[in-house]
């Protein structure tokens, strides 16, 4: 071989070794977990058209607003904005939705169905300073009866009415309920104007959330308590809970006491289902709800049941508790406008962002099959809206 | 008949015995080259790698290899015995059950004074994790962070009586702090802690954030208008933040994950409340750390880099940080001290603090930890 030969092998060599450890590296590089990728924006996601649902859905995907209708997604709200928790007004007239300053309040608003605000309907006091924050509030789950009566979750007042020192360590939620177009802020709530408490939240629990209304009046909601009982009077834990953990449960229509804690609503579940996030069919009939299991003796941190039950608003019965979803962490169900399937929320399979799924049939005794209708979303875990 | 050769036949024999000699051995030359060439191969794949790892590397140099220094305990608080010799016992063999305190704390001295290494807080979160690989088996047992004790330092020395998250304070914080609650914990629960696992507020976010965030299915609105607002470059440690986590499944990112896990004003269980939400985080967080993958690691590292000390060998973070691939969620025991039975609430000097019962909390602690 000629000296030249040699030369140009070798370099050849040279190069191909420097090849190599950067393909090692390059390979290495190569393995990230796709699992671990951001979530897409929703209006780049592709639906699939057997999973066309009828009828129109809106959600909440990382403080934005968005409507998907056939197989097409579309904003309503820009992404970061804090919006959540949106829901209908009756007879489909346009969304009501919240919207979150991170770390300080919340308010209400009213939107159209293209996603345009119409009307503010509480005012925070908005201090937004880290040294005046009790004057700051919080207002979720808004919920419209057929006869505009706008329920909310609210946590006014704050403190501790016996113990006024304790003010700024008890934030409770507590159910409200005014006329739709009532302007919500705090003078009025504390004179009272037009707006009332509907119920009081044990103390320290976190508060009552999720007010479902009835056709006939009266509403659903969801109690905390904890795993010792109401004020801790039980010697061991509730059947089914660990210490130190709260339980829910669905109760029918509190009956408040003047300002004091006054009686909880009849419980439609045991405290050992931990039953929450309750959604009613249109006729009321059927109630979907979700349930965390027990798991090696205590509620599951890991896993909530999509469960279904018959419903008797005159009696305040439930029937027994049927579990069609399992396995998953199952959340924020919402029934089709002919209350015959469900969508709900969930975790894609090898996934953490939650996604849309969707139940045929979740009223009917037959065995239903969930089928994932998104992905690579980030649904922030409140419940979507299904309109016609 | 002349055997003498003339000097040109001598010279063409002598050009031919090389020619065939080199015929006769072409392959040691060759051979060289070829293992040179494989060598050079194989370093330029190590350097690859190297690099690559460089960030995992430059952090584990960092974070690893604090030994444990913790000597002989003299007693145990309210037992009537001295005990033997608790020295730890580092297990052998990666199939056999270890104990890992695992402790998240502030590191930014935000109560620390100009000049001075007092003012170090507290942890806020001490977790006796005890993994048993051939049993498949994970338990989790949390100390609340008031549950009043002996404290002494990694050195044996006392500290005085203080609540227990306290240790790593009144040692100085930093390692000084982490030898001082390893051996607080050893000393007043009778227990071996074979490694330790420390993380910062930071680092905690940042690994969670790494991971995409956790998925947990929080048990109930967790509200508090008093939440330390002492990351995220506050300089006043007083200032605080409102939190609200609403109650159902919530996929959480770093930050979101930590106010869940520390805030403890508005919990009707107080800090047992917290200890309950922390267990919780750390198994959401093991199921999203289970699916990493090699090329993963640098990106972990790289979050965790100046927010984590470990002793942790390389044979058993593998078992750690998925806490044991092969262990089902449903195979970890949670196990936590409980109020009035355990612990009660009691003041002392003015200061809230919780109790112990030290006979019901070793009789636990026992079932689950081997006494020393």
């Amino acid at each position: 071989m000629s000296r030249s030969r040699k030369l140009l092998t070798w370099v050849v060599l040279l190069a191909l070794m420097a090849a190599f450890g950067v393909g090692v590296n390059r390979f290495l590089a190569s393995h990230d977990v796709a699992a671990f990728a951001a979530a897409s924006d929703p209006t780049q996601v592709h639906v699939a058209s057997q999973l066309s649902l009828p009828g129109t859905v809106y959600f909440a995907d990382g403080g934005g607003l968005y409507s998907l209708t056939g197989t097409d997604i579309s904003q309503l709200q820009k992404r970061g904005q804090g919006w959540t928790q949106p829901v209908l007004l009756p007879g489909g007239a346009g969304l009501l939705a919240v919207k979150v300053t991170a770390n300080y309040y919340s308010d209400l608003y009213e939107l159209s169905l293209t996603g345009a605000v119409e009307a503010q309907l509480s005012h925070d006091s908005g201090q937004v300073t880290a040294t005046a924050l009790g004057n700051d509030d919080w207002i979720y789950y808004p919920a419209v009866g057929p006869d505009n009566t706008l329920y909310f979750s609210y946590d006014y007042p704050k403190g501790n009415v016996d113990d006024p020192a304790e003010c700024c360590y008890q934030v409770d939620l507590s159910i409200w309920e005014t006329t739709l177009g009532t302007t919500i802020n705090r003078s009025a709530v504390v004179h009272s104007a037009g707006i009332s408490q509907e119920s009081w939240a044990n103390y320290y629990t976190g508060g009552d959330v999720s007010p479902v209304p009835l056709n006939d009046g009266g509403f659903l909601y969801v109690d905390y308590e904890d795993a010792y009982g109401d004020t801790g009077q039980l010697s061991t834990p509730l059947a089914g809970a660990v210490a130190g953990s709260e339980v829910s449960q669905v109760r029918l229509d509190p009956k408040p006491l003047y300002n004091s804690a006054g009686s909880d609503g009849a419980a439609l579940t045991q405290p050992q289902d931990d039953c929450a996030q309750p959604a009613l069919n249109p006729d009321q009939t059927e109630i979907a709800m979700i349930c965390t299991p027990i798991v090696n003796g205590a509620p599951s941190s890991t896993e909530s049941d999509l469960v279904v039950a018959s419903f008797d608003a005159a009696t305040g019965t439930l029937g027994p508790l049927d579990r069609i979803v399992t396995g998953t962490m199952a959340a924020s169900p919402a029934w089709s406008p002919d209350g015959t399937d469900l969508i709900y929320l969930a975790p894609e399979a090898g996934d953490s962002y939650f996604e849309l799924w969707y139940v045929k049939g979740a009223a009917t005794s037959l065995a239903p099959h969930a089928k994932q209708v998104t992905s690579d979303l980030d649904l922030d875990g409140s419940a979507p809206v299904w309109m016609r | 008949m002349s055997l003498g050769r003339s000097p040109e036949a001598s010279q063409r024999l002598r050009g031919s015995r090389r020619r065939r000699a080199s015929r006769r051995h072409p392959r040691i030359p060759r051979l060289r080259g070829i293992l040179l060439v494989l060598l050079g191969f194989i370093l330029s794949g190590v350097g690859g790698a190297v690099s690559f790892f460089w960030p995992t590397i430059a952090t584990a140099v960092g974070a690893t290899g604090h030994t444990i220094q913790v000597t002989a305990p003299s007693a145990v608080p309210g037992s009537p015995t001295a005990l033997p010799s608790a020295t730890p016992t580092l297990s052998s063999g990666a199939e056999a059950p270890f104990t890992v305190l695992l402790l998240g704390s502030d590191n930014d001295g935000k109560f620390t004074t100009a000049g001075s290494t007092s003012g170090f807080c507290c942890t806020q979160s001490m977790i006796l994790v005890r993994v048993d690989p051939s049993a498949g088996s994970v338990t989790m047992l949390s100390f609340p962070r008031d549950l009043y004790v002996p404290l002494y330092a990694g050195d044996g020395g006392s500290l005085g009586d203080a609540k227990v998250s306290e240790a790593f304070g009144e040692a100085g914080g930093g390692t000084d702090g982490i030898d001082a609650e390893i051996a607080t914990v050893e000393k007043d629960f009778d227990v071996n802690v074979d490694h330790y696992v420390w993380i910062g507020l930071q680092g905690l976010i940042n690994l969670i954030d790494e991971v995409g965030g956790v998925d947990i299915v929080a048990s109930h609105p967790v509200m508090d208008d008093d939440y330390p607002y002492d990351v995220a470059g506050s300089t006043n440690p007083f200032a605080a933040d409102r939190v609200a986590v609403l109650p159902g499944a919530q996929h959480m990112d770093g930050v979101e994950a930590l106010e869940y896990v520390r805030s403890r004003h508005d919990d009707l269980s107080e800090d047992l409340g917290r200890t309950v939400r922390q267990q919780q985080v750390l198994v959401a967080l093991r199921q999203k750390l289970s699916q990493l993958t090699i090329g993963d690691i640098n990106n972990i590292a790289s979050a965790l880099s100046g927010q984590v000390l470990t002793d942790v060998p390389l044979t058993q973070f593998p078992l750690l940080l998925g806490l044991g691939k092969d262990i089902e969620s449903g195979s970890i025991q949670h196990v936590f001290l409980t109020p009035d039975v355990d612990f009660s609430d009691s003041t002392v000097n003015g200061e809230d603090v919780e109790a112990p019962d030290m006979g019901a909390i070793l009789s636990l602690v026992h079932q689950y930890f081997p006494a020393t």
